[in-house]
């Protein structure tokens, strides 16, 4: 009976980790990118000056409502977010015709400001790092609900390979420390065991997160339940939840409004200097208006931020609202917190990324597993590999390596396509589709074997030389940013470098195992646990 | 506490640990010491123990420095990081496994206590 049930465990993991896994790995990949989303911003518009350290909040905010109160003053809504920490590096302002609470018909506009001068930035059009965030749950060429249920049916099935996958695992704590480097298909095995149960807490806790990010998009119903059926009640839900007491519609009367940064000064009076992060301000220059103040969300795993709100005309505050609200809200964000990482410093923001890494490692070792187990079984039993071993081998070359290689490309597009295309974003993410086809094509033409070691050394190439061609396209190159601390751009590169390098190393040991003399011991030992699914094709 | 000081000591309490945990093992013990005999329960028994001490220091390190939640958050990664570098050191670098967690948290020890004497107010 136990047996039997683990053995059902085994097959349902084997079988929805190989069915999901090449999504999943889009989205792991993307999503583990998304850590420094800000930083691939800025790399991505190197017009753009260094962020500044520190401002100070009161005299950004007038300069915000300068320049605000020249360009869109009939708006609805305004948004001045202030340039706390690394995942605001600018000062912007946002502003939104229509409805203050979104919905049809508005039209929203985000502009990023000097914040010495409140001047505009200009920089070169491009999706940058939040455009691989986007696709990372909505992905891309597809309607954002179709986007949002086929990665969360995708997560829902990597919760159960997690869970069946522990249940499989017969001996976690013996087995923890075990990784044996050049026994071919066990050191596939220990590789695949190895990351998923040393990043457990962290693969488990960003997979049911990414979870209840969307809950009420995977169960409307529950929603319905409480508010009615329908857009409607999804509407009187959402407003509850960001309910902000003292809201009112506009009075269609105009009104003189307070300047901006008396109320930045109150809330630092009442939190201190610094912590203040954003203003959303409702109907300016209404009768009605209405000024909401809030602290940072990023500066624990709470991700909840203390906030004010201001009548716009009088300056009265109205109410006040504390950062923790209790129960299951406060559960909801602290999970969403931990997914998202905003609170995390540079240390912390690069172990998020490493563990990240280690949850791409598992879903690839899962899917070179899966081939390289039914090879060596037919390779035994004297049968030709079946089509169905085949596809999956080529499909996973063109994912594991292949989707890197796309994501170079995306790198490439954004120093090489002219500056003033139009539509320059989203030809970038073109470039990123069009280049993973090719590889894919690539992947399905050429011997496995070769194709391996060919795309892993494009991988290195486009990878190690990006520095490069940063330094030919723009004025901060490596020799700059270092000397200048210029840490986004220096981090960029250099880790673009580091990149190459694992990529070439991965190619050459690949290569190296197949050599004619050392071909024969490498089809059942080899070297370490690199890239092992394509060894037996060498005799 | 400044981060400079205390944070080699969350990363190295963390590894010390685990290569306690490893060398408590069998198989684990061979790889390290070839050839030695594997040592009697009792000291196995104590070295397992000083292993999960080892880690709670190292969680508990993390927390001082970051609180609760942010500490533990930080924690798992520097978990995965450091057990991660001793999977790997194990099979290509026995040799350095145990010199490293020696040295290393006796320097991350000394530099912490120092940067607790340098820090302290003396009154």
């Amino acid at each position: 009976m136990k047996e039997h049930f683990r053995q059902s465990m085994a097959w349902l993991h084997t079988w929805t980790g190989l069915v999901l896994g090449w999504l999943l790995f889009f989205v792991f990949v993307t999503g583990t990118a998304g850590y420094f989303d800000t930083e691939i911003d800025r790399w991505m518009q190197p017009e753009l000056p260094l962020a500044p350290a520190s401002v100070d909040a009161q005299e950004t905010v007038r300069l915000a409502q300068e320049h605000l109160d020249q360009h869109a003053r009939g708006n609805a809504r305004w948004v001045i977010s202030l340039p706390l920490d690394r995942n605001d590096p600018y000062l912007s302002v946002f502003s939104q015709q229509g409805r203050a609470h979104g919905g049809p018909g508005m039209h929203a506009d985000r502009v990023l400001l000097d914040a010495r001068t409140g001047t505009p930035l200009q920089a070169r059009e491009t999706g940058g790092g939040q455009q691989l965030y986007r696709m990372h749950w909505k992905l891309h060429y597809v309607p954002d609900a179709a986007g949002e249920w086929l990665v969360g049916l995708a997560t829902m099935f990597m919760l159960v390979a997690l869970v069946t996958g522990i249940v499989v695992h017969k001996k976690i704590f013996a087995d923890f420390f075990t990784f044996r480097p050049g026994k071919g298909q066990r050191s596939w095995l220990d590789a695949h065991n190895v990351t998923s149960v040393i990043s457990l807490p962290f693969q488990l806790m960003i997979t049911y997160s990414g979870l209840v990010f969307l809950m009420t998009v995977y169960m409307p119903m529950i929603v319905s339940a409480f508010y009615g059926p329908g857009e409607a009640g999804q509407r009187a839900f959402r407003d509850e939840l960001a309910a902000r007491p003292g809201l009112m519609q506009p009075a269609r009367s105009p009104a003189a409004l307070v300047p901006l940064e008396r109320f930045v000064a109150d809330a630092e009076i009442r939190w201190g200097a610094g912590a203040v992060s954003l203003l959303d301000v409702r109907h300016p220059h209404d009768a009605h208006a209405r000024v909401i103040v809030r602290g940072n969300s990023a500066a624990d795993p709470f991700r909840a931020a203390p906030s004010l709100v201001y009548d716009g005309v009088s300056g009265e505050l109205l109410a006040e609202q504390p950062a923790i609200e209790p129960g299951a809200k406060a559960t909801r964000d602290l999970l969403l917190g931990l997914h998202e990482g905003l609170f995390a410093g540079p240390l912390v923001r690069w172990l998020y990324f490493l563990s990240g890494v280690l949850g791409c490692a598992m879903i690839a070792t899962g899917l070179l597993l899966w081939a390289v187990k039914r090879r060596k079984r037919q390779a035994r039993q004297a049968d030709e590999p079946t089509p169905g071993l085949r596809l999956v081998e080529r499909l996973n070359l063109a994912t594991v390596v292949g989707l890197p290689c796309a994501l170079a490309a995306y790198f490439w597009a954004n120093r090489l396509l002219p500056v003033d295309l139009a539509g320059r974003a989203a030809w970038e993410v073109h470039v990123l589709f069009l280049a993973w086809a090719v590889m894919a094509v690539h992947a399905a033409w050429r011997p496995t074997r070769r194709a391996w070691i060919e795309q892993l050394w494009l991988a290195a190439a486009a990878y190690g030389l990006l520095p490069v061609l940063n330094a030919l396209t723009t004025g901060r190159h490596l020799g700059r940013s270092l000397p200048e601390g210029d840490w986004v751009f220096a981090g960029f590169d250099l880790s673009m470098l580091a990149f190459g390098v694992i990529f070439a190393s991965l190619a050459v040991q690949l290569d190296r195992r197949g050599r004619p003399g050392i071909a024969s011991q490498a089809a059942v030992s080899s070297s370490p646990g690199v890239i092992g699914p394509c060894a037996e094709e060498t005799t | 506490m400044s981060a400079a000081f205390t944070v080699p000591a969350v990363f190295l309490f963390a590894y010390s640990g685990f290569v306690l945990l490893a060398r408590s093992m069998d198989r684990h013990f061979r790889q390290l010491h070839p050839g030695r005999p594997m040592p009697a329960w009792p000291m196995r028994a104590g070295t397992r123990l000083a292993g999960w001490l080892l880690i709670a220091l190292s969680w508990w390190v993390a927390v001082q420095l970051w609180g609760a939640g942010n500490g533990t958050a930080a924690w798992f990664g520097v978990a995965s990081l450091t057990a991660g570098l001793l999977i790997w050191m194990l099979p290509w670098r026995p040799g350095w496994v145990m010199p490293f967690a020696a040295y290393g948290t006796l320097a991350s020890l000394l530099w912490l206590s120092f940067g607790v004497a340098v820090l302290t107010p003396i009154s």
